[in-house]
């Protein structure tokens, strides 16, 4: 493996960024997730918001906004607007639950029984030191976990806060 | 002895127009009789003249002029007579093509006129006369309704007669010795035709771009007062830069003669080609034809401006096509080293082409660079260890002695690879199980390691960036962004925290409670590039890029950042409405017309800074005159920074560091590549062509494809294509006198194209085979087969290495078959 050039998460810098209008920024670099959705409200939290949405609260978005990174690298993995729930365990301790990462590499896919059932899952890598960093759900047995396939485990242990 | 020679059918057969259905017979015999002319055969000449029926290699007209120029009979020049020249500009005139003079001039007649050299110059006479001849040019032009083509053609004539009055003042001074005569020549004669020159001009409205140009009314009398003054000193000054091949007018060549000569040569180029073959002009023919004839050869190499090298071992054969008998560039595999059980990331050949440095992605060992002796056949030199993480980067600086490495993490190590260090044994070095029986090459490293000691060394410096003072500022740099454009004139950086929309929120606290259970990076930038300073008053200095949006410079005589291109960055915002374009007035003293474009550019370029952080470095490059700095931004920019006015080691040491904390470096261009970019790299400086390359920059990018640019121009100038390059960092270099541009792939093997031409010239499979298991099943991850990255000795124009996933480095040879 030679080095993959990696991207980055940037927060959003200006009130602009987050505009609706706004689409041509380049500092959004979670694929397949366009401008609005990754600074606004990722899909999963549709229902659950308020639409309307006023800048201040935007404001307090950027505020809070945090990118996290490898420890060992420091390569970009994610941000703080991925986040789908912090109420997770894995293999070293607590662990979230994103929505995407970026700059990792899947592993071999194997059959896991966790609390909640049994998933095909595979582990994650950061793609530059190869750091084991979680697991991704590929797919689920019972329909009431199936909103976890695609998504990522990213354990605490193994990643930092960077700016 | 010609009328002998003179053979029948040149007479009888009736007239044949064309030679081969194209060529004009009586310009091909021009260019003969020429030819014979210069080559001495002044009697062919004559005979060729004669069988021909008077063809005449001169007008008559031409004649005259040369005849009295040569006898200095300058009375006689008049203006009808140059009116009479059949002009270059007047080329398409039809009546004056091919006219052929039949007027048989005897030949014995004309050659001994122009053997008169006489050097008595009737100084009034001529003086009368040029000045009556100024009335009839004033006359002339003030009488004449002037369209564009006989303008330029009146023009040339006028140029002309500036030429011929301007020799006749230096014959003057330098002949004659008659300075207050010239004195009065020059201003009462030469004036006038100047100012009526640069009349002329103005109507023509031709506007001066280059400032090469010499031949300019201003410049022709700033220099004709210069002789004037001290005529000595001009000679001197002059020879000089002729001798530097600066190829200015010489003035004066020490004879009458050959000054003569040279004057005529001048008005040579003014005149119509019909009625005066041009110098050398067979010879240019045929040099064109060579050239034409390797061109055809794709896989013969050479550089545009320079004509083709005519080298000893290499003779041209006039009499047959150039094609088959050349050499073929071809490339071998001399030496595989594989001595390192890991990828190989970077490697880099020292400037003085000893040593050869590779970065193993090793992750078990800290000795992560391995230092080759290129001399000794490569065995293994230093080994550098202190480098907990994998390295990205090395670079060496000028003299060879120090290396720097760029590991994943924040701490960047100087070594002296001339330090002793632990010796130790090739085998136990190896931080792998010994799997070496596998690889016959392995066998050879072993044998060589009783002829030389290898050393493990540690590091000679460690530092790291500090993130402190950059953080501060970054996040003020995004909140000024956030509340409007009023702040921008702010100093301080909390300058929002009154704003409404910081007020704290209840639930957002608390999730940020859960989030200390993450920790905070520590406090320092991960280094990424480095590149030394590589002049003598910049010794000892590196710039350090950051991806985590900071470039520093490093001075390793005091050991400390002495400055921060972040700080630069937020500065200039504050600044960029006034200072830039000031400065850019006062440094920039080129020509109207590209001073004019560069200035707007810094003023486009200043206000995209406003909305900027500054970029996250993955490459840099300090040119090689220490000028410029060229910062890769992941954004797929380049920009170049002009750095020449950095202060010298010895300014810096009278100064103290702090001097630089409001230094302020100006943002020359910014080229915008528009893709991913992984890797810049700069010519080779050691070749003679590299005065002219110096501001070529290649870059790879990620989209399969090589570009290469000129950095000062701002111009894309050549593609190259074929290589595999998706996702990976893959690094390239120039090679063999920097005629080739060499880039590795993803699909291991290494390509090689004609710089100038663009063709891929080979494509060598280095790395292509499958990687040998090097580790068990339980770290079981995908392994690529790339070439990552090739470069070239800096000494040797033959010899490149390669490196790939596959753990070996290739060296190889260039050869000619």
């Amino acid at each position: 493996m030679g080095l993959i050039l990696p991207q980055y998460i940037d927060p959003p810098t200006t009130i602009r960024e987050v505009d609706y209008r706004s689409t041509s920024t380049t500092t959004s670099t979670i694929s397949s997730t366009n401008y609005r959705e990754f600074n606004l409200r990722p899909e999963w939290y549709s229902h659950s918001e308020d639409i309307s949405i006023s800048n201040d609260l935007i404001n307090r978005r950027i505020k809070k906004f945090k990118t996290y990174a490898c420890k060992k690298c420091r390569t970009h993995l994610s941000s703080s607007q991925e986040i789908m729930s912090r109420d997770y365990r894995g293999k070293t301790g607590d662990a979230y639950l994103m929505g995407n990462l970026v700059n990792v590499e899947e592993g071999q896919q194997e059959t896991r029984v966790m609390m909640t059932g049994e998933y095909l899952v595979c582990d994650i890598n950061c793609q530059w030191c190869h750091q084991l960093i979680g697991w991704k759900y590929l797919k689920s047995d019972s329909a009431s976990q199936k909103y976890k396939e695609g998504r990522y485990i990213m354990e605490l242990k193994p990643i930092c806060i960077c700016d | 002895m010609s009328i002998n020679k003179r053979s029948k059918q040149g007479i009888d057969s009736p007239p044949v127009k064309t030679v081969g259905n194209i060529f004009d017979k009586v310009q091909l015999t021009k260019l003969l009789i020429h030819t014979l002319k210069e080559l001495g055969y002044n009697n062919a000449a004559g005979a060729l003249q004669e069988e021909s029926g008077g063809v005449q290699v001169e007008s008559n007209v031409v004649q005259r002029l040369f005849g009295y120029i040569k006898q200095g009979k300058y009375e006689v020049i008049s203006f009808d007579l140059l009116n009479s020249l059949s002009l270059r500009v007047t080329n398409h005139d039809p009546a004056n093509n091919g006219n052929v003079n039949r007027n048989f001039i005897d030949r014995n007649t004309s050659i001994n006129i122009n053997d008169i050299i006489s050097s008595d110059l009737n100084i009034a006479a001529v003086t009368a006369n040029f000045d009556t001849q100024y009335k009839m040019f004033f006359d002339f032009y003030t009488n004449t309704t002037f369209n564009t083509v006989s303008l330029n053609r009146f023009r040339n004539i006028l140029e002309i007669m500036i030429l011929i009055n301007k020799h006749f003042f230096v014959e003057m001074i330098y002949e004659v010795k008659d300075l207050p005569s010239a004195v009065l020549f020059l201003r009462s004669i030469i004036r006038k035709y100047l100012t009526l020159w640069d009349t002329v001009l103005t109507g023509l409205q031709t506007n001066i771009i280059d400032e090469d140009i010499v031949f300019t009314p201003e410049k022709v009398l700033r220099e004709l007062s210069s002789i004037l003054t001290m005529p000595e000193v001009t000679i001197k000054n002059n020879n000089r830069d002729n001798n530097n091949g600066n190829t200015g007018t010489n003035l004066w060549t020490g004879s009458v003669r050959s000054s003569r000569q040279e004057l005529i040569d001048k008005i040579s180029f003014y005149i119509n080609p019909n009625d005066l073959v041009p110098q050398g002009r067979l010879i240019e023919l045929l040099r064109q034809a060579i050239k034409y004839q390797r061109s055809c050869n794709s896989y013969n190499i050479f550089d545009d401006e320079i004509d083709v090298d005519f080298s000893q071992e290499d003779p041209v054969n006039l009499l047959q096509n150039n094609i088959s008998d050349f050499e073929r560039i071809n490339f071998v595999e001399q030496k595989t080293l594989a001595s390192n059980m890991d990828e190989i990331w970077y490697l880099e050949f020292s400037p003085n082409g000893k040593y050869l440095a590779a970065a193993i992605a090793n992750s078990i060992s800290d000795r992560k660079v391995i230092v080759y002796d290129v001399e000794n056949d490569f065995s293994v030199f230093k080994i550098l260890r202190g480098n907990s993480q994998c390295i990205l980067y090395l670079s060496f600086s000028k003299d060879s002695k120090y290396l720097v490495t760029c590991p994943f993490n924040e701490h960047t190590n100087i070594y002296d690879i001339t330090s002793e260090g632990e010796t130790i044994e090739l085998n136990a070095d190896k931080g792998e199980p010994p799997q070496s029986s596998r690889r016959n090459s392995l066998e050879s490293g072993k044998k060589e390691k009783t002829t030389i000691e290898t050393q493990i060394i540690g590091p000679l410096d460690s530092f790291c960036i500090p993130n402190s003072s950059s953080k501060i500022q970054e996040r003020s740099g995004s909140s000024m962004h956030s509340t409007g454009n009023e702040t921008y004139n702010t100093s301080s950086p909390y300058s929002d925290t009154q704003s409404p929309s910081s007020a704290p929120d209840s639930t957002t606290s608390s999730r940020a409670a859960t989030d200390n259970l993450i920790e905070q990076t520590e406090n320092s930038l991960r280094s990424w590039c480095c590149d030394w300073f590589h002049t003598e008053k910049h010794s000892g200095k590196l710039v350090i890029g950051s991806p985590d949006r900071d470039v520093v410079i490093y001075d390793t005589n005091t050991r400390a950042i002495i400055y921060r291109f972040s700080q630069n960055w937020n500065l200039r915002s504050r600044r960029a409405s006034t200072s830039v374009y000031r400065g850019s007035h006062g440094s920039d003293n080129s020509n109207p017309l590209r001073h004019s474009s560069r200035e707007s550019q810094t003023g486009a370029v200043v206000n995209m800074l406003m909305d900027e952080q500054f970029p996250r470095i993955h490459d840099l490059k300090v040119s090689h005159d220490d000028n410029y700095l060229l910062l890769m931004t992941h954004q797929g920019t380049i920009n170049v920074f002009n750095i020449s006015n950095l202060p010298t080691n010895d300014e810096l040491k009278g100064l103290g560091n702090s001097v630089l904390s409001n230094h302020y470096f100006k943002m020359e261009t910014k080229l915008k590549i528009g893709k991913n970019i992984t890797c810049i790299s700069l010519p080779m400086p050691s070749c003679e062509n590299y005065r002219r390359l110096s501001s070529l920059v290649l870059v790879n990018l990620q989209h399969n494809e090589l570009q290469l640019w000129d950095y000062k121009e701002n111009i894309l100038i050549q593609k190259y294509f074929g290589q595999k390059q998706e996702q990976f960092i893959i690094r390239s270099c120039f090679g063999f006198d920097n005629k080739l541009v060499v880039s590795g792939s993803e699909d291991g093997k290494v390509y090689i194209w004609d710089r100038l031409k663009g063709n891929i010239i080979g494509v060598l499979m280095g790395h292509a085979n499958d990687r040998l298991p090097t580790r068990s099943g339980s770290n079981a991850r995908k392994f690529s087969k790339n070439c990552n990255v090739v470069g070239w000795s800096p000494t040797n124009k033959y010899m490149f290495a390669s490196g790939g996933d596959d753990g070996l480095i290739k060296i190889w040879r260039v050869i000619k078959d």
